[in-house]
């Protein structure tokens, strides 16, 4: 005998590959957090300001779109030379064409990473209530007087931020 | 006048069986409460077993898994883990030195350079045939290396799990 279930208000149908059981809708939109990869690069940091990690000195080209899932940045750098590089993490918002909403950048994030040659570092770019930005540039500039070689790996992480968990919960959303 | 229903024993004892049944799975509403507990309190992450094993540990820089070549990752494509649980169980009576190193690869899966970025380190003090257990929270790594030392072999159980977050709907 097979197995019946109301489909809708009034139909009654048979399991099938064609019409299986409904399943709740809250399970079928759960998704994991997707850690994933943005950029790898390999450039050389000179003393030009408007230098990003992929090389590019257009001081209104982003490094990084398309970020808005992402609450935090995880950048992994290895130092190559042995020299400091200063970086400034710049951010902006874009309208629904892609376009920015204005001229500039906003900052969440500078400072020095320092070392010696060959080491490796990893800087978490987050802001309180997770960034969730559209675009990025992450601008970097020798700290000293020699060049420094260096390459990078940027992971968007998606994540339910902790600090709205209570929010969401009452709102039947988390 | 109304002709009778006639029916033959084998239709009688399916109509007995089958109706309450169909019943029940067609004309009465499906259980809320189940759905009510989904919606409402879905799990916030799950914790996913990596790998599990022994190894004889000794003093040249074997990782969990045995493997004492350096430049071999104990764990790959971890970069959607948040968090890695390791639990241990020591044999011998020599405490273990631990070190827990990472490193992000490029997309072709090579490491954008040599060596690792040390996580956390430390040693383990307890007494033979002891479990230890520690949490790794530095998380969205590519690689890692669980790295041992012990002055004297002994064998190290191992049991590393790697927590995946969820995304709120």
């Amino acid at each position: 005998m097979p197995i019946r279930f109301l489909k809708n208000a009034s139909e009654i149908a048979d399991v099938s590959w064609e019409s299986p059981l409904p399943v709740s809708e809250a399970s079928k939109e759960r998704r994991l957090v997707q850690a994933e990869r943005l950029l790898v690069s390999d450039t050389t940091v000179d003393n030009n300001a408007n230098r990003d990690i992929l090389g590019n000195t257009v001081a209104d080209q982003p490094t990084l779109s398309n970020c808005l899932q992402y609450h935090t940045l995880l950048w992994t750098l290895f130092k190559i030379g042995a020299d400091s590089i200063n970086y400034e993490v710049l951010a902006r918002a874009v309208d629904f064409s892609g376009a920015p909403l204005d001229a500039g950048w906003r900052q969440v994030a500078t400072g020095t990473i320092t070392g010696a040659a060959n080491t490796w570092h990893r800087i978490a770019i987050t802001e309180t209530n997770g960034l969730y930005y559209d675009q990025y540039r992450i601008r970097v500039q020798r700290g000293g007087t020699a060049d420094v070689a260096q390459r990078s790996v940027i992971v968007g992480v998606r994540r339910c931020a902790r600090q709205w968990a209570s929010v969401w919960w009452w709102r039947g959303g988390c | 006048m109304q002709e009778p229903i006639r029916l033959t024993r084998r239709e009688l004892l399916r109509c007995i069986l089958a109706t309450p049944l169909s019943a029940v799975l067609t004309g009465l509403p499906a259980p809320r409460a189940h759905a009510q507990i989904d919606e409402f309190s879905p799990p916030d992450w799950e914790w996913l077993v990596l790998w599990e094993g022994r190894a004889l540990i000794d003093n040249t820089g074997r990782d969990i898994k045995g493997n004492n070549a350096n430049a071999f990752a104990t764990i790959r494509h971890a970069v959607n883990y948040s968090q890695l649980l390791w639990t241990g169980y020591k044999m011998g009576r020599a405490n273990v030195e631990f070190q827990v190193y990472a490193r992000s690869v490029d997309f072709s899966d090579a490491p954008i350079g040599p060596g690792w970025f040390q996580i956390t380190g430390g040693t383990i003090y307890t007494p033979p045939q002891r479990w230890f257990r520690l949490l790794i929270l530095d998380g969205h790594w590519d690689e890692y290396r669980i790295e041992l030392h012990s002055p004297s072999p002994q064998l190290v159980h191992s049991r590393l799990l790697a927590r995946r977050d969820y995304l709120p709907k």
